[in-house]
């Protein structure tokens, strides 16, 4: 063989291999995603193990773990096109006129009834693995670094509001409060759960005291407190508290979504 | 029959610098014709460029300009490699092999049937005076051992032209003396060799010719066949004079040395010795000796460096 | 054949330098200790064992295939044996290939040898063997042949330290290319995007080829799991042959 054809028989092969290498692993990819649920929580080493396994490198253990939960969350919950919510779509569990606007208005009087039935189906079942999944990370996430709080309002707020899972939230957000007590945010959140999802308004009005003695607590919360112990409706509630939201929160892209919630609240008054 | 054995044209070697440094030249330029049954040898000091050479034509490198041809072939070509054995500087064999196990491995890259490789590697072992040795492992070779077995290896697949990169640098006297021998033999059954070598003596006794490469560049060719033939070479006369007798000899004989009653003239050419003889005769004078001076190849490449 | 020849004496390198021996020694002892550890784990013994068991395996035939890839590439080229090797009418390529084969050669023994090490243990406390692990071990050896060709790649072109270094990081980085097919989604719209895209394509993604707790726990692994692996791996394997030959092919053995 002479030299060009040699090298166009070596070049043919690298593209022929290149191919095959990609086209394997868009193959494999297809196949785990219908086959292959990740149950890593499950086999992990609790988090008091995590800790001193990561031998002096907790933080970044604790950020790993933590990049994990959120993208697979993102992935897997938030998804438009994630294989779950393609498989509510197709069970009727989701109807085309509850948009996700809807869904994320917290006005659980008039999304109560879906609410439940799109809870039940998208998460139990087989799909109850997500759920399984957010929750035990984030819980040796907050293990392995305490103090790192956001792991806490993620899966407080974040994960609750789209989940509907109470019971976990109140504790990733009690056991936050306990490690760090100086901080309003976690009795405020407290209070608002056990007040809008719990209708424990007792506790919730102990909550939002302390919080509102706490350094560097917003003025609207007071304004809330006022409106818990008044006569205000829920969805008043809600716009005060978003309306509250909006003035503290500093990413653009988080307005704009509660923009759109308080545009939904305005219209359907 | 028509090739030359080797055939080097135009070649050059430019070491690419590390980072921040320059290119740095290691063979310049270099042309030469070994014809076949010849045995060369390739001297100059340490870092001239004789191992760069030798890396090239086995194609170990690469040269950056330049072509080698073997027996007609290029270099790239694995016919005119499988002509060739090839002794490295100071080889190093696989330490957890056997000797013999070595000769076999190397047999097997020459592409030799299993009885061939048993027939040859005996030989060879018996030939380089490793036989009794040949089944240690490598690890416990002297290093004039391990210059044996390199050799031996290089003869495996009975090759037409052997190089070998200073193949008696760390060779005891007996070692050099069998090695010598060695390839005088292999000259005498008409294979092409070409050495390098540092040591002068070693190329002045086997040599059909030499070139004397300084700094990368070949400076000279020489034939020593030319050099020691007595024919065309000097001859110092000396003998004793009276010191009142010596202005006898006038202008017409240039004095290399007068020492008392003693004097030495150097012919650059014998034909004008009888000449000389009468003279001396004529002066009364008595004649010690007469010596052929041959030029030693200490003296070319003595000289050949200082230029 | 010149190619088995090269691969015939790169196997015996390692047995007689005791390469194989030690680790072997090591890993075996690891799977036994995995059998006391089993025992502290209240009910799940062989669970623990296996999974103990399949990380030993993995990971020593990691180790060896990146220390050993490396240090006969380095002996080959720093302890001068290869002018010898390279003068002889043989390919370079052939070269490359045939120590590629001898260390594959090396660690599968070393991977069967474990695999039945770990397969008695857990028939010490089952009373079976579990054949359900064994398209695990083979992903597992594809791993290693694929981490191989990377460290006789990089040690073409670099020095050991270096290429010891790039070795482990392409182990470390393909077992995190999830995390980066990740980031390809969630930056889709940036300026760095190829960026991501590049290295996700480039970098092998070696969690592709791990299925060791999906057969700990008899979860399914879907029905080409193994042929695709093997597949995607080998197909890589080739690819980096085919570049090291180019590159050592191009080589100054100064």
């Amino acid at each position: 063989m002479n030299v060009t054809g040699r090298k166009a028989v070596i070049a043919a092969l690298i593209i022929l291999l290149a191919a095959a290498v990609q086209l394997s692993r868009i193959e494999i990819d297809r196949e785990r995603e219908i086959h292959f649920i990740d149950k890593s929580p499950q086999f992990l080493p609790r988090g008091e193990t995590l800790k001193w396994l990561s031998m002096g490198y907790r933080g970044m253990m604790a950020d790993l773990l933590w990049i994990k939960t959120v993208l697979y969350y993102g992935r897997r919950i938030m998804d438009d096109d994630n294989p779950y919510f393609v498989y509510a779509e197709k069970q009727g569990a989701i109807s085309s006129e509850l948009s996700e606007i809807q869904y994320r208005t917290f006005d659980t009087d008039t999304v109560a009834g879906i609410d439940e039935t799109l809870r039940h189906n998208l998460f139990t079942g087989e799909s109850r693995g997500l759920v399984d999944y957010v929750y035990p990370m984030l819980e040796r996430v907050t293990t392995i670094d305490p103090h790192f709080t956001l792991p806490y309002f993620f899966g407080g707020i974040h994960v609750l509001m789209n989940t509907g899972e109470v019971d976990p939230s109140y504790h990733l957000l009690e056991k936050g409060y306990r490690f760090n007590p100086e901080e309003w945010r976690f009795p405020f959140y407290l209070g608002w759960i056990d007040w809008m999802y719990k209708g424990n308004t007792r506790s919730a009005h102990a909550y939002m005291l302390e919080a509102i003695t706490m350094p560097g607590c917003p003025d609207y919360v007071g304004s809330l407190l006022a409106g818990l112990t008044g006569s205000l409706n829920r969805t008043e509630m809600t716009t005060m508290y978003l309306q509250g939201l909006l003035e503290s929160t500093e990413s653009e892209e988080i307005r704009n979504q509660i923009r759109e919630v308080l545009q939904a609240l305005e219209t359907r008054r | 029959m028509k090739q030359h054995a080797l055939e080097i044209s135009n070649l050059r070697k430019m070491y690419k610098g590390e980072l921040g440094e320059k290119d740095v030249l290691g063979l310049d330029d270099l042309t030469l014709t070994i014809p076949r049954g010849e045995v060369f040898a390739f001297i100059g000091p340490n870092g001239a460029g004789k191992t760069t050479t030798i890396k090239l034509l086995m194609r170990l490198m690469f040269p950056t300009s330049g072509s080698v041809m073997i027996l007609g072939e290029s270099n790239a070509s694995r016919r005119a490699m499988r002509k060739i054995g090839f002794l490295p500087e100071q080889p190093r064999m696989y330490e957890y092999l056997t000797g013999r196990e070595f000769l076999d491995f190397t047999g097997r890259l020459f592409s030799l049937g299993k009885e061939e490789r048993l027939k040859r590697s005996d030989l060879l072992l018996k030939r380089v005076g490793l036989g009794e040795r040949g089944n240690a492992l490598i690890r416990s070779y002297s290093r004039g051992m391990m210059q044996r077995l390199g050799l031996a290896q290089a003869l495996m697949n009975e090759p037409e032209i052997v190089i070998l990169d200073e193949p008696m640098a760390s060779l005891d006297p007996v070692g050099r003396k069998d090695f010598r021998d060695t390839i005088l033999q292999l000259k005498a059954q008409g294979k092409t060799i070409f050495f390098s070598s540092h040591i002068l003596s070693d190329a002045e006794m086997i040599a059909d010719r030499v070139g004397i490469l300084k700094e990368g560049r070949l400076q000279r060719v020489a034939d020593l066949e030319a050099l020691t033939d007595l024919g065309t070479s000097a001859v110092e006369v000396t003998f004793r004079l009276d010191q009142e007798k010596q202005g006898r000899i006038g202008d017409s004989w240039q004095k290399v040395a007068v020492q008392g009653g003693q004097v030495m003239i150097r012919l650059p050419d014998r034909k004008q010795l009888s000449r000389l003889l009468s003279d001396v005769q004529s002066w009364e004078g008595e004649i010690i000796s007469v010596v052929p001076v041959r030029q030693s190849l200490e003296d070319i490449f003595m000289a050949e460096l200082g230029r | 054949m010149r190619i088995l020849a090269v691969m015939e004496n790169t196997f015996k390198e390692t047995i007689r330098n005791r390469i194989l021996l030690n680790i072997l020694v090591f890993a075996i002892g690891l799977i036994l200790l995995s059998l006391v550890i089993g025992d502290w784990s209240l009910g799940e013994q062989s669970k623990v064992i296996k999974d103990f068991g399949l990380s030993a395996m993995s990971i020593f035939g990691l180790l060896i295939a990146v220390f050993i890839g490396i240090r006969l590439m380095v002996q080959e080229l720093e302890g001068r044996t290869i002018y010898i090797i390279a003068s002889k009418p043989v390919h370079r390529w052939e070269i490359v290939t045939g120590k590629y084969l001898g260390l594959a050669l090396t660690l599968a023994v070393n991977v069967l040898l474990m695999t039945a090490a770990l397969l008695a243990a857990g028939w010490l406390m089952e009373g079976t063997i579990d054949t359900a692990l064994l398209p695990a071990v083979l992903l597992i050896y594809i791993e290693i042949l694929l981490i191989v060709a990377f460290s006789l790649f990089f040690s073409s072109f670099s020095s050991p330290v270096l290429s010891a270094i790039f070795t482990l990081t392409v182990f470390i980085s393909g077992h995190l290319s999830g995390y980066l097919h990740d980031f390809v989604k969630l930056y889709e719209d940036r300026g760095f995007h190829w960026l991501l895209k590049l290295i996700y394509y480039v970098v092998p993604n070696l969690e592709k080829l791990n299925i060791k707790l999906a057969v700990v726990e008899h979860l399914k692994t879907g029905p080409h799991a193994v042929v695709l692996g093997a597949v995607y791996g080998l197909s890589y394997v080739l690819l980096l042959l085919i570049f090291t030959s180019l590159i050592f092919e191009k080589k100054d053995l100064k």
